[in-house]
């Protein structure tokens, strides 16, 4: 067995083992010595991201719109034009006049001409409102009920073609409405109010909660137990926004000021079923919460619907009641195949940005931005899919792993393993040390975790990119369980001591063994620069891939075809030339936007 | 004073009681004469005791009572200033013929031997320690004389576990009245908070009799203190020692309040002014300015200190006493100060392939802990007239934990190396007043009306716990981690009321073969608690900002406190303020009856009605609806207790009666609370229902004479719905509580006490005493609970099956010195159920030798020395887990030398 593999690796010709005790797994020479660099900024575009005063208005209230508009350096003349979008009708009304016909921030029409500007890099200033620098005129909120963009556009000289768009969304609304209790009965929240999630409301009875796109739920802050919306196993949530009218669940109170909410200030979104999971007990309690029969999940039904969720941000949710006790931003636990789970932003959250507890159930097109623990955490026994899925740390905010994988921490070998398939990922650390868990590596499996990892981008951790934590998790790659195809690694093992600066660096490479063919698949490692457009402007960032960039090689595997993944996503990385994050999402750091003490 | 010592010299004291042989229950108005001098003679009180004083002189005493044969007790010797015992036993009258000559009691000289005497008289077993025992051995404290007790184990520093059932089942009572505990997860009084010098004897009940509190089962502690002397007393006395580990070692502590060593707060760690005490700090709720000033008022002190000095134990207590006419008057007051350096190492485990796998492990977790210990007691008693008497007791501890604790190890949820630094102090303050009367009714066929209003008040005030959690990075640095624990401050307190009135009426009977006492009565125990907890932490915000490598102290100083650094957050959880009640309303009617010259019946029926209520209520939300949760119950509860008298010397006994055991307020609550003590996320059940126990007792007893016995036990006790602990399945352990569907526990005791002489002449001055116990127990749990705990079928947690004590004493009387060798051994035990594939948790086999040397500098003993050993193996005290090492340390040798001077002889 021993010399045939020798044999096959002679014939190879090309292959060279990373250190260690047995192989980790085979790349080619060149991809093994070549050198590894640091993630840079790879675009030279103009970024820009603007913020109203709040959340939701009262119709005749006074809006400022505020932005930072960073040129990078490119002096080119530009033209700036800001509108209102009323989402419900589609129709446009542009800053700061009001009128549907197209001027540029300055008022001037396309035959007056639109005033052309170069910009040298604007700084949380007042884009429009009063006392602005650039358009003083204030802007009355109509009479128009519904979610409203707010979009800033940086234009070329002609004032024809948009170089840069910027997006804030912001609801109009009769008043606010408060949820507290149990929902027992079938319940639509519409969006023309806005909602206050105070303490624990859950949806039970076979109920049924349908969210409006473009409502605004604030979950308030201060309360204990925390206040979450909890979909229990006998209630379903649909929420079902678009990519126009997100629906987003954020913290404190309606006319709280933008910048002035911070991680934990609620509890979040918890989704649980009736699908299995590995604690050997019928039924278990989710974490965070008072243990009744409404914080029970588990079970056998696989198949079990907690509902829809899709194009839903969740923000500054998530609150520690003591060591591994926590709640989300968003948290599947014992969700079944039914679930339907897509375009998701999970927007500071204290603790995990995703979570699964058990459960089969599958999400796609997920954003992690500024989690303070993991980006997307796993136990219990989960074995659904996951694909599109991007990660985003800074390092003024910190946070701790991209994936943290475990099968069951009380018994690594518990059944039915941990086992998810994911697809497409990028995850870019903040390059320091964990804020909770010094070990912040970009993939960590653990625990007796199982993965199926393909075509992945992971750069810029603190630890190494792959970091495979103990021998029971190591057996499931010697066993042939966890398979990895397509990983980039760059710029990883940025606080590791005496790090080899090559692909061996990039992997804790002591525990991995980890070898093509008969000890576990992992193929197609590459230390090599993804090229990201610009991964690093955390306000504004661009992950998708710059010119060069080896995402963009043909040689990386497809999806399967099972119903649920994307085939075509035969690339690393979570995106290619379409950036799906573009309108409904926010990247705003607090740094960035902080409101004045 | 109002006599003076030198008077005395002409006198002496002839002082004793008069018991009803059947019953042995004290004889009220009994007439008792010297025969030498009849115009010398009175009548017992309400206790059945007399005191007479006389010229020195030998005499014989007769004892007269209405419904008892005479006796007498001769040689009597009084010596001037001295007080000689003489008690005697009194046969009904209706017990009649067959009764022989009532024994001559010769008069009774030690404590220890009285206490052997209300033993064999007693209507239930019993156990006790005497004031002499308290006194000879190295006990410092009520806990640690009762490990030397049989079928007593004493856990984790004062929770008594009778017969090995755990502090669930046992109750403490203190003069006769319910004391609160200190102790919020707890339910039972840790006994380590009383010391030596305030307590006159401690008795342990281990059958149940009517007039008892229902919440019984393995057995009650009955603690006396002290009690009036025939004579006066002031006795001083002073210990000065040293540990093995702890003197000599790096024993950390931390700048504290002034008052420190004393055990007194002096406010340093209060919660500070300026924190709203109303509202919950959160952003939002306060703008960030405030935030920042409130972040700011709390005191920069997080960073423990190493004294390495010599810090060795010390305590000091003082007795004094006296009978001032129909006025008697005792006190107490002790003070003791103890540094215990704890250096553990402890690992966690977790499964995988059904084998365990090390999870956390702390090689280096040390822990100095120093304890203060203040306590009084002041006792007054008036004798108004020989039938009536007023005593009104007054009992106060007030106790202190210093603690630094530094742990540097592997911690398995956090996936790296940590450090942490903890700083806590815990002080304990308990009272109780009692005001009781004794009322013999000679017109009322010699009943006696007895009354007791009792009020206690515990409280437990931990403020200012703070700890912080740093992680260590590659190069080697620790960096602050943003744990839930790390930068945290958090301060609860406790308090604990009972009011309890009680009374009780008696009458003896005499018919014919039948005699005996009949007793009613009726107790209110009125229970209210509250307790109330603040969190805070400081939390990093834009850690980028903040050194997070920085000196603790340099953390978190003020200039750190802001904004866009480290955040003051409230994490004060809804469920850290709760009030609870408890009323308990009890009557019972018994009679305790000699059937002809064999037989003895103790019978009779109580009922109990239980009221509680728990309310949970989040004080910083106002408006918030509270959670409520209630038990209410109304229980009859039989009791028999059979004596027969096979010889004069020995008795068998059996016992049947039922018992309950109440769910504690915690274990109601339906919220999340942390247990303090251990870490243990832990949650109660608002469903938890009552326990009902059956409880059988057999026992044979030979009283050989003086103070030494040979007895064997037998008991069973059957449990129906046990409340016990239990594991639910969440994402991290936690623990929780249900009513398992039932347990069983059986076992025998055995007992031998001897002096040795009667086995070699040359052995008289050598006395042996020694006792063993075997318990057997079984708990069956509910199927649902058997997916997650890895023993379906269990022993009780905290059970040890094997416990003995072996005591060898050697009384040199020419050397006026005493020796005495203690062993105490416990075999292993669960101290943590496991779960999910991992073994349960056993302490292993602890085996404790002691020794202590008295000698009397002078002959009459005003001067007395004493040394002790203890601990003299280094006992290693061990945990494991699958035969893995759970936790470990050892407490060192203690070394005392303690001086005690007594004013008067």
């Amino acid at each position: 067995m021993l010399r045939l593999r020798l044999l096959s690796l002679l014939l190879a010709g090309t292959s060279v083992l990373l250190p260690g005790a047995e192989p980790f797994l085979e790349v080619s020479r060149e991809d093994a010595v070549r050198a590894v660099g640091t993630l840079e900024q790879n675009s030279t575009d103009v970024s820009m991201w603007i913020w109203a005063d709040k959340y939701v208005y009262r119709p005749g209230e006074q809006l400022t719109l505020r932005g930072t508009i960073k040129p990078n350096g490119d002096q080119s003349p530009y033209t700036l034009v800001a509108y209102r979008t009323n989402n419900q009708t589609g129709e446009r009304s542009y800053l700061p006049g009001g009128g549907a016909d197209a001027t540029d921030i300055f008022g001037n029409t396309l035959e007056q001409g639109f005033r052309i500007v170069r910009v040298s890099g604007l700084e949380k200033a007042v884009l429009v409102g009063d006392g602005g620098a650039v358009a003083p005129a204030a802007v009355s909120i109509p009479e128009e009920f519904g979610m409203h963009t707010l979009t800033v556009e940086v234009r070329d000289f002609t004032g024809g073609r948009v170089l840069k768009a910027a997006y804030f969304k912001i609801g109009v609304v009769r008043g606010t409405v408060e949820l507290t209790g149990n929902i027992e009965a079938n319940r639509t929240l519409a969006n023309d109010q806005a909602y206050i999630v105070r303490g624990v409301v859950a949806v039970r009875n076979n109920a049924v909660l349908t969210i409006e796109p473009g409502t605004f739920l604030f979950g308030q802050t201060g309360s204990q137990p925390p206040s979450v919306l909890l979909i229990t196993r006998t209630g379903r949530i649909n929420a079902s926004g678009t990519r126009a009218r997100p629906i987003i669940m954020t913290s404190r109170l309606p006319e709280s000021p933008t910048g002035s909410r911070r991680r934990g200030d609620w509890g979040g979104l918890l989704m649980l079923g009736s699908a299995p999971g590995n604690v050997p007990a019928a039924q278990s309690f989710i974490e965070g919460l008072t243990q009744s029969p409404d914080t029970q999940w588990g079970g056998t039904d696989t198949n079990h619907n907690c509902g829809t969720v899709r194009y839903v941000r969740s923000e500054y949710a998530g609150v520690q009641l003591s060591p591994n006790n926590e709640t989300n931003n968003f948290v599947w636990a014992g969700c079944g195949r039914a679930t339907v789970a897509e375009y998701l932003q999970s927007y500071y959250g204290n603790d995990d940005a995703f979570e699964w507890f058990g459960g089969t159930s599958n999400a796609k097109y997920l954003v992690a931005t500024y989690a303070e623990d993991d980006n997307l955490d796993f136990q219990l026994g989960w074995t659904g899919s996951v694909q599109h899925f991007v990660a985003l740390q800074n390092p003024a905010d910190r946070g701790n792993r991209g994936i943290e994988g475990d099968n069951s921490e009380f018994d690594n070998t518990a059944t039915p393993w941990s086992n998810p398939t994911i697809f497409n990922l990028t995850l870019v650390g903040s390059g320091e040390a964990g804020s909770s868990e010094p070990v912040s590596p970009g993939i960590y499996l653990r625990r007796g975790a199982r993965a199926t990892v393909n075509n992945a981008v992971v750069t810029n951790w603190s630890s190494p990119g792959l970091f495979i934590d103990g021998a029971p998790t190591q057996a499931q790659i010697d066993n042939n369980e966890t398979k990895m195809n397509g990983i980039i690694l760059w710029g990883n093992s940025r606080g590791t001591a005496n790090a080899p600066a090559t692909l061996a660096g990039q992997v804790n490479s002591t525990d991995v063994t980890f070898a093509e063919g008969t000890r576990g698949q992992g193929r197609r490692f590459l230390a090599m620069n993804p090229i990201l457009r610009r991964a690093l402007e955390w306000s504004d960032p661009d992950f998708r891939p710059a010119m060069g960039s080896p995402v963009l090689q043909p040689r990386w595997i497809c999806p399967p075809d099972n119903g649920f993944f994307d085939q075509n996503a035969c690339y690393p990385g979570a995106f290619l030339d379409r950036d799906w994050t573009e309108e409904w999402t926010i990247y705003h750091r607090s740094v960035d936007v902080e409101a004045q003490p | 004073m109002a006599q003076s010592p030198r008077n005395e010299g002409a006198t002496g004291t002839v002082a004793g009681s008069a018991f009803d042989a059947a019953s042995g229950a004290p004889v009220p108005l009994v007439k008792v004469t010297v025969k030498e001098n009849p115009s010398f003679t009175i009548q017992t009180d309400t206790n059945g005791k007399f005191a007479i004083k006389l010229p020195p002189g030998t005499y014989t005493l007769t004892f007269a009572g209405a419904n008892h044969m005479d006796a007498e007790v001769d040689q009597v010797i009084v010596t001037a200033g001295e007080v000689a015992e003489a008690s005697t036993v009194l046969s009904p009258k209706g017990a009649v013929t067959t009764v022989e000559v009532v024994e001559k009691v010769g008069a009774v000289q030690s404590t220890a031997e009285a206490s052997l005497a209300e033993r064999k008289l007693s209507g239930s077993v019993s156990d006790a320690v005497s004031n002499e025992e308290l006194r000879g051995g190295t006990a410092s404290n009520a806990a640690a004389a009762l490990e030397k007790v049989t079928g007593v184990s004493v856990v984790d520093n004062g929770f008594v576990y009778v017969r090995g059932l755990g502090e669930r089942y046992s109750a403490t009572q203190l003069n006769n009245a319910v004391i609160p505990t200190t102790e919020p997860e707890r339910r039972v009084v840790p006994l380590d908070l009383f010391p030596a010098a305030m307590i006159d004897s401690i008795r342990i009940l281990k059958t149940y009799s009517p007039d008892l509190p229902a919440e019984f089962s393995g057995g009650l502690v009955d603690m006396k203190t002290v009690e009036f002397p025939n004579k006066p007393v002031l006795k001083f006395s002073g210990n000065m020692g040293f540990n093995g580990v702890t003197t000599f070692n790096r024993f950390g502590t931390y700048p504290g309040g002034g008052r420190d060593v004393f055990g007194f707060d002096d406010g340093t760690r209060g919660l500070p002014a300026g924190i709203p005490d109303n509202r919950r700090l959160f952003q939002g709720q306060f703008t960030n300015q405030q935030l920042t000033d409130f972040g700011r008022l709390f005191p920069v002190n997080w960073e423990p200190t190493a004294v390495s000095s010599m810090r060795p134990n010390q305590s000091y207590s003082v007795t004094g006493g006296g009978t001032f006419g129909r006025l008697g008057l005792v006190g107490a007051v002790s003070f003791s100060n103890k540094p215990q350096l704890y250096d553990e190492q402890r690992r966690f485990y977790r499964t995988s392939g059904g084998r365990p796998i090390e999870f956390t492990r702390y090689d280096d977790f040390r822990d100095s802990v120093e304890q203060t210990r203040t306590g009084g007691v002041f006792n007054a008693a008036i004798r108004l007239t020989a039938a009536n008497k007023l005593v009104f007791r007054n009992t106060l501890t007030h106790d202190s934990d210093k603690e630094s604790r530094i742990i540097a190890g592997y911690e398995g949820g956090i996936d790296g190396d940590i450090l942490t630094e903890r700083l806590r102090w815990v002080e304990r303050n308990l009272r109780s007043h009692s005001l009781e009367g004794e009322h013999a009714f000679s017109n009322l066929k010699s009943s006696i009306l007895r009354w007791q209003f009792t009020y206690s008040r515990s409280t437990r005030n931990e403020p200012d716990l703070r700890e912080v959690i740093r992680g260590k990075l590659p190069d080697g640095r620790f960096q602050f981690l943003q744990q839930s624990l790390s930068g945290q401050r958090f301060f609860n307190n406790l308090g604990d009321d009972i009011y309890e009135p009680q009374v009780e009426w008696g009458v003896p009977f005499y018919k014919g073969a039948f005699s005996g006492l009949f007793r009613a009565g009726f107790r209110a125990t009125l229970r209210t608690r509250d307790f109330q907890a603040r969190r805070f932490r400081y939390v990093p915000f834009q850690a980028s900002n903040i050194n997070l490598f920085a000196p603790s102290n340099q953390l978190f100083a003020p200039e750190n406190i802001a904004s866009n650094r480290f955040v003051l957050v409230e994490t004060t959880r809804g469920t850290d303020r709760y009030d609870a009640s408890m009323d308990v309303y009890a009557g019972f009617a018994m009679v305790d009856m000699a059937i002809g010259p064999k037989w003895r019946l103790v019978g009779g029926f109580r009922v109990e009605d239980a009221n509680i209520q728990v309310t949970t209520i989040d004080p910083l939300v106002p408006g918030t609806q509270p959670a409520r949760s209630s038990l209410v119950n109304r229980d009859p509860l039989p009791a028999l207790n059979a004596i027969y008298a096979l010889t004069r010397r020995q008795n068998l006994r059996f016992a049947y009666s039922q018992t309950l055991s109440r769910p504690d307020f915690r274990e109601l609550s339906p919220f999340d609370f942390t247990n303090v003590v251990g870490g243990f996320n832990t949650v109660g059940n608002p469903d938890l229902r009552r326990t009902k126990i059956q409880n059988f007792d057999a026992r044979w007893e030979w009283f050989l004479g003086g103070n030494q016995i040979i007895a064997a036990s037998y008991f069973l006790k059957s449990f129906d719905d046990p409340i016990e602990t239990t594991v639910q399945a969440v994402a991290d352990f936690r623990q929780s509580f249900i009513n398992a569907d039932s347990a069983r526990n059986q076992g025998i005791e055995l007992e031998y006490r001897q002096n040795l002489g009667k086995w070699s002449k040359k052995l008289s001055q050598f006395a042996l005493q020694s006792n063993f116990t075997y318990v057997n127990s079984r708990v069956t749990l509910p199927e649902e609970q058997a997916l997650i705990l890895t023993s379906k079928s269990r022993a009780l947690v905290g059970q040890s099956p094997f416990l003995f004590n072996v005591i060898a004493e050697w009384v040199k009387p020419k050397w006026r010195s005493n020796s005495r060798f203690y062993v105490n051994s416990v075999s292993r035990r669960i101290t943590d159920v496991g779960t999910f594939n991992l073994p349960d948790i056993y302490q292993e086999r602890n085996t404790i030798l002691d020794f202590v040397y008295q000698y009397n500098v002078t002959e009459d003993e005003r001067w007395v020395v004493k040394f002790s050993a203890q601990n003299l193996t280094d006992n290693r005290y061990r945990w494991t887990q699958a035969d893995l090492l759970w936790r470990q340390f050892q407490t060192g040798r203690t070394f005392e030398v303690g001086l005690s001077f007594s004013l008067f002889r």
